[in-house]
């Protein structure tokens, strides 16, 4: 359990230390919360899935930087992502992920990790200003390291890329006067559970087109509560993937650290039903 | 029985919207008097942040706070007219980039706040004003 939440509590600490350590708020010139969090695969965005938006809070011109961590503990799965980005002028983001599925077999643990190269590019508009909601393409190049069982269940490589176009909108002084983030993507994959179980398989082996949804209502500009849902195809005779959905909450506290909890509910994974759970994320601007 | 009904929610809901009508947000920021304490917070506060400071050390106060409560008066349903220069003028030369855009909504945020402005009122107020950005930035 303590390997498990290494670092979220690594990642707290730099929030933690960093304020004294480096200042260039000059390059913050975003709105609070804009940035959004590093998703389950280092992307920027939500917890289960990427925003249009790009990481950090740079605006033209500036680089800024964030990192985080995030644990989904599901009944019988641990999901772990470690994760730096960038971004430069609110045009374009670059990540690094690294990625642990733990799964419980009895006896003993089995992982599965896998590395997440991201990049995001902002085609148009602007999440808050303007008439066009901000749009952007993605791409995440995604490495798995331990490919026995994806192999096993009929996937077909242990490398692959998975596309998407995304659009993201704050709508001001939405329904009760809040602020209400809303965003969407289209995504072309053929990742098997994000890519822990492979990329295509005998079932099908070809892109397949997957949405994904978010909205996130503002309290105020530090708290948000949401929901997110993402589909996913499903590629693999021999196992049915699941949706995935959550609701969270969301702390921004200031323009450095923010906090998000969610209850993750990932359905089915590899012949394990009913696997939910709760995630959490810290995420830090460096 | 059951078309009374339906009248009597009708009504209800009507009213709700006449009533939201025609209270203006200029109202709701407590008229002339909420104004004006809401805008001397938030020029002490364009005064007081590190980031935008620099940007006032010449302003009239008097003056910049009478064009801000006649702008904010006439954006909020209170009948003014606004004197001043239009924003592409007011700000010609500045060259202000988006951060100091998004650095002043902010001040604004926190200087609102401090006057005791609802985050809902602060969301109307800012919703009014954020289309104003292309007029205010790189000019």
């Amino acid at each position: 359990m303590s390997a498990r939440i290494t670092p979220i509590l690594l990642t707290a600490l730099i929030g933690w230390l960093m304020p004294s350590a480096v200042s260039h708020a000059a390059e913050q010139g975003r709105i609070l919360a804009t940035g959004g969090l590093l998703n389950a695969e280092g992307s920027g965005g939500g917890g289960l899935l990427p925003w249009s938006t790009l990481a950090g809070l740079s605006t033209d011109p500036g680089t800024d930087w964030l990192t985080g961590a995030s644990h989904v503990q599901l009944d019988d799965y641990a999901l772990t992502t470690v994760a730096v980005a960038g971004s430069w002028n609110d045009r374009a983001e670059w990540s690094i992920a690294r990625s642990r599925l733990e799964i419980d077999t009895n006896p003993g643990r089995l992982a599965i990790e896998q590395t997440i190269i991201g990049g995001k590019w902002r085609l148009a508009g602007d999440l808050i200003y303007g008439k066009t909601p901000q749009v952007s393409v993605g791409v995440q190049a995604k490495f798995l390291h331990d490919d026995a069982l994806a192999r096993a269940l009929g996937a077909q490589r242990d490398f692959g890329l998975d596309f998407y176009l995304g659009a993201s909108r704050l709508i001001l002084d939405g329904p009760f006067h809040r602020n209400w983030l809303m965003a969407a993507n289209v995504r072309a994959s053929r990742s098997n559970e994000l890519g822990f179980l492979g990329f295509g398989g005998d079932e099908s082996d070809d892109y397949r087109l997957s949405g994904e949804f978010s909205t996130a209502l503002f309290l105020n500009p530090n708290w948000a509560i949401g929901a997110e849902f993402r589909h996913k195809p499903d590629n693999l005779n021999a196992i049915n993937e699941s949706n995935w959905w959550d609701g969270f909450v969301a702390w921004f506290p200031n323009k450095r650290v923010n906090v998000a909890l969610a209850y993750v509910n990932a359905g089915t994974i590899a012949g394990k039903n009913h696997q939910d759970g709760l995630y959490v994320s810290v995420n830090v601007d460096l | 029985m059951r078309t009374g009904l339906v009248l009597c929610v009708l009504l209800l809901v009507c009213a709700c919207a006449h009533t939201e009508q025609r209270s203006s947000l200029y109202q709701d920021l407590g008229g002339e008097q909420g104004v004006a304490q809401m805008i001397d917070e938030i020029v002490l506060e364009l005064h007081a942040d590190p980031k935008l400071a620099d940007l006032f050390t010449e302003t009239d106060d008097d003056y910049f706070k009478e064009r801000l409560n006649e702008q904010v008066c006439m954006l909020t349903g209170g009948g003014c007219e606004y004197t001043g220069l239009d924003m592409p003028e007011a700000h010609s030369g500045m060259d202000l980039s988006a951060a100091q855009f998004n650095d002043f909504v902010e001040a604004c945020r926190r200087a609102m706040t401090r006057a005791g402005v609802p985050v809902g009122n602060q969301n109307r107020l800012l919703a009014i004003l954020a289309p104003m950005r292309t007029d205010v930035i790189h000019q």
